[in-house]
């Protein structure tokens, strides 16, 4: 009897766990089910921008419920998600497909991800007003593959944000900033002698933004963006890349007119440094605004902030500039209302809403009229997006990404010559065909 | 009829044998596998599919986005000679010797302190601890500000006090690795004296007074006494902490990202990249076999370790 009970039990338990498991599972289908009988008539998407939660949410949650009201039969749910998981977080979505319908993409992981499908080419849904709104440049800045496949929303481009105290301090004329990267050099080296404060601010930690510099001065250079897009190749393999990254190098080490340590810093931790008067000059796009307001007034007229578009060369002032913007995720299942919400997001009074209170250039013509984008650096903001050249366009953004931080970095920090750095990234483009 | 009878009785009495020892068997073979079998699904289901998979992609050109795409046999595995692979390995092998080891020894110092009545002790051991109560990620940053050249912490005291005239990037090419070891240890130590405290506590004070009785006192009472007591601990702590050192990604990641130059490329961050930014799950999977090999071999050392102090 007792012999019997010993076998039993374990059979018993593992009829139970497995009866319960099989309840849950059913539990569950049908409450699925219910909740899809509810819905029926209602259209759930997901919308996600990037970025600080308390931000995104304070613009986009009365955007959300002016656009459930106009359309009731669609709700829409605000996904949350910091830049510090974006990369992770954004594969893990797009390889489980549960990348919401509509969403911010950064401009290089949208061609990473458009190549293999991820999202929606737009250009059947996009109106003639949407497509007059948006000049050339940026409707490029989101074209791969001859398809449209981003809304351009978040334009910024590298300018030259100067200290006008720490100039006048320094004997140059504060209503005069640099014309040529000779002249950069000549008025950072300047301040630093005569102020003790460094003259530029130079970021050299591992992060994007340290190639952005060397592509605004290898395009002003060379006239041309810093990747083919057609070959796949970098246009800076030749003398005027050596060049340029040399320039950097120089500013670095020969001339000392940058902080010290600059491997410990990203751009982000430059804007505090310019801020707080402890750097004289920055190359840097308008996303640095937010972070000078925190505790400067850079709208009275007597700001120590100027701007100035970068350095010229002869090909004119061509910096890189990125743009980030409104993309349909292909798993949507519902692409007419996901171009519905997407298109509401950037009419007019949105867009702006979404630029002054996070701080970037305005992407539309009608909101570059509007008051807040007359300020002198949203001008300079404006007119530097007219000449600028965008991200790569590549499948690999990726990796291409990761190959110029290295480059960069190895020669800044004197591990190889710009010519090493310069091949070692080549070979390091061709081996990821 | 008598014998027919004994003839019957015999039979049932060997077939009453036969079902006790089929029983018997039952009870001791199958039964403790049905015990098991809930146990044995859910680990499956939670460990092995996931681990099958990796070693089914290492043989695979995959990407994370478009998944198994077909087999290349040991091509991944091509990739685990070539120089990159080695700096990487190699670097994970320094970072594991050192962190692991300073750790222990520290941590032996501190916890052979702490195990003194000396006023303050609890607060001593609470301060102790404090370090591996924080996230990874938190730590890197509040580590990232205490060592930052120019508004750190750590570089304005070396200032004031003397010893140098300008803030030290520790981050640069040539300190990074050994601060991030540094900072490794810093976290480690607190489990170290946890674990040997706790094993000093199990050491019977008449070991010890007949040690000291017999002449052994200060650092032989230590070497000849409390160390080999303690070597179970020594050798559980060493082994448990060997397999995390070599998962270890986030506080690498946040306060690196694995550079400058490569210099704080370990294993785990190499994989990261050549997950999320190339996308080759084939090449990451092979990699990934390679770190499992490694904490394979130190989880069987583990448990026979454990073995062994059972006996």
């Amino acid at each position: 009897m007792k012999n019997s009970k010993l076998v039993t039990l374990p059979i018993i338990f593992i009829l139970v766990v497995s009866m319960l498991l099989i309840g849950c599972s059913n539990e569950s289908t049908s409450s699925n089910s219910n909740s899809r009988d509810k819905n029926e008539e209602k259209v759930v998407l997901k919308l996600m921008r990037p970025g600080t939660v308390d931000v995104v949410r304070d613009i986009f949650e009365p955007m959300v419920a002016d656009f459930e009201k106009q359309n009731p039969n669609i709700d829409v749910e605000i996904v949350d998600l910091g830049w510090g998981e974006y990369d992770q977080r954004l594969a893990t979505m797009i390889a489980t497909k549960t990348n919401p319908d509509v969403q911010l993409v950064s401009q290089g992981y949208l061609f990473s991800y458009a190549s293999k499908g991820a999202y929606l080419p737009l250009d059947d849904f996009i109106d003639d007003e949407l497509k007059g709104q948006i000049t050339d440049t940026l409707w490029e800045a989101g074209r791969y593959n001859e398809k449209i496949y981003e809304v351009p929303a978040t334009p910024g481009a590298d300018m030259i944000w100067y200290n006008k105290e720490l100039f006048k301090k320094a004997g140059l004329d504060p209503n005069k900033p640099p014309q040529t990267w000779d002249e950069l050099i000549e008025y950072a080296q300047q301040i630093t002698d005569k102020t003790g404060v460094p003259g530029l601010g130079m970021a050299g930690k591992a992060f994007s933004d340290i190639w952005n510099t060397f592509a605004t001065i290898y395009q002003s250079k060379s006239g041309k963006p810093l990747y083919d897009e057609k070959s796949q190749t970098f246009n800076f393999d030749d003398s005027v890349g050596e060049e340029s990254l040399q320039l950097m190098v120089d500013i670095v080490n020969d001339h000392k007119i940058t902080q010290p340590n600059i491997t410990e810093y990203t751009r982000g931790d430059l804007r505090t440094l310019f801020r707080d008067g402890q750097v004289g000059m920055l190359i840097d796009a308008p996303f640095i605004i937010s972070a000078l307001k925190t505790s400067i007034d850079i709208d009275s007229p007597d700001t120590f902030v100027g701007t100035a578009v970068v350095p010229k060369e002869e090909n004119g002032s061509q910096p890189f500039f990125g743009a980030d913007g409104w993309a349909i995720s292909s798993n949507t299942k519902h692409p007419e209302e996901a171009w519905k919400l997407l298109r509401f997001l950037v009419n007019t009074e949105n867009q702006y809403t979404h630029g002054v209170k996070y701080g970037f250039g305005p992407a539309q013509k009608d909101v570059a009229a509007k008051p807040n984008y007359q300020k002198p650096y949203w001008q300079t903001a404006v007119k530097s997006l007219d000449t600028g050249f965008s991200r790569m366009k590549s499948e690999n953004f990726i990796s291409l990404d990761k190959i110029l931080v290295e480059m960069v970095q190895a020669a800044i920090t004197g591990n190889a010559t710009p010519k090493e750095a310069i091949d070692k990234a080549v070979e390091a483009n061709k081996s990821l065909k | 009829v008598k014998g027919k009878m004994q003839i019957n009785e015999d039979v049932l009495s060997l077939s009453i044998n036969k079902k006790n020892h089929n029983l018997k068997r039952f009870k001791k073979v199958i039964q403790p596998l049905l015990f098991l079998l809930p146990s044995i699904i859910l680990l499956s289901a939670v460990y092995l599919i996931p681990i099958l998979n990796v070693a089914k992609l290492s043989f695979a050109d995959a990407t994370m986005i478009e998944g198994f795409k077909q087999w290349v046999g040991f091509k991944n595995f091509t990739y685990l000679i070539k120089p990159e692979f080695l700096a990487s390995l190699w670097k994970t092998l320094i970072w594991l010797v050192s962190t692991v080891g300073i750790s222990l020894i520290i941590g032996l110092a501190i916890s052979l302190l702490l195990n003194k009545p000396i006023p303050g002790r609890p607060i001593f051991r609470t301060i102790v601890i404090l370090p591996w109560l924080f996230p990874e990620a938190l730590i890197a940053v509040m580590w990232l500000w205490t060592i930052h050249s120019h508004y750190g912490f750590l570089n304005n005291i070396l200032i004031k006090l003397g010893i140098i005239d300008t803030g030290v990037n520790f981050l640069s090419t040539s300190l990074a690795f050994i601060t991030v070891i540094v900072i490794r240890i810093w976290r480690d130590i607190p489990f170290v004296v946890m674990s040997l405290m706790a094993g000093l506590q199990t050491i019977p004070h008449e070991i010890e007074e007949a040690a000291e009785m017999d002449g052994a006192v200060g650092f032989k009472k230590i070497w000849y006494i409390t160390l080999p007591l303690l070597k179970p601990i020594i050798l559980t702590c060493t082994l448990i902490l060997s397999a995390w050192t070599l998962i270890i990604f986030d506080m690498v990641y946040i306060l690196t990202g694995g550079g400058p130059n490569n210099a704080t490329k370990i294993l785990s961050i190499l994989m990261y990249d050549t997950a999320f930014s190339k996308f080759d799950f084939g090449l990451t999977s092979a990699m990934a076999i390679v770190t499992l090999l490694m904490v394979s071999i130190i989880g069987a050392f583990y448990l026979r370790n454990l073995r062994n102090q059972e006996k």
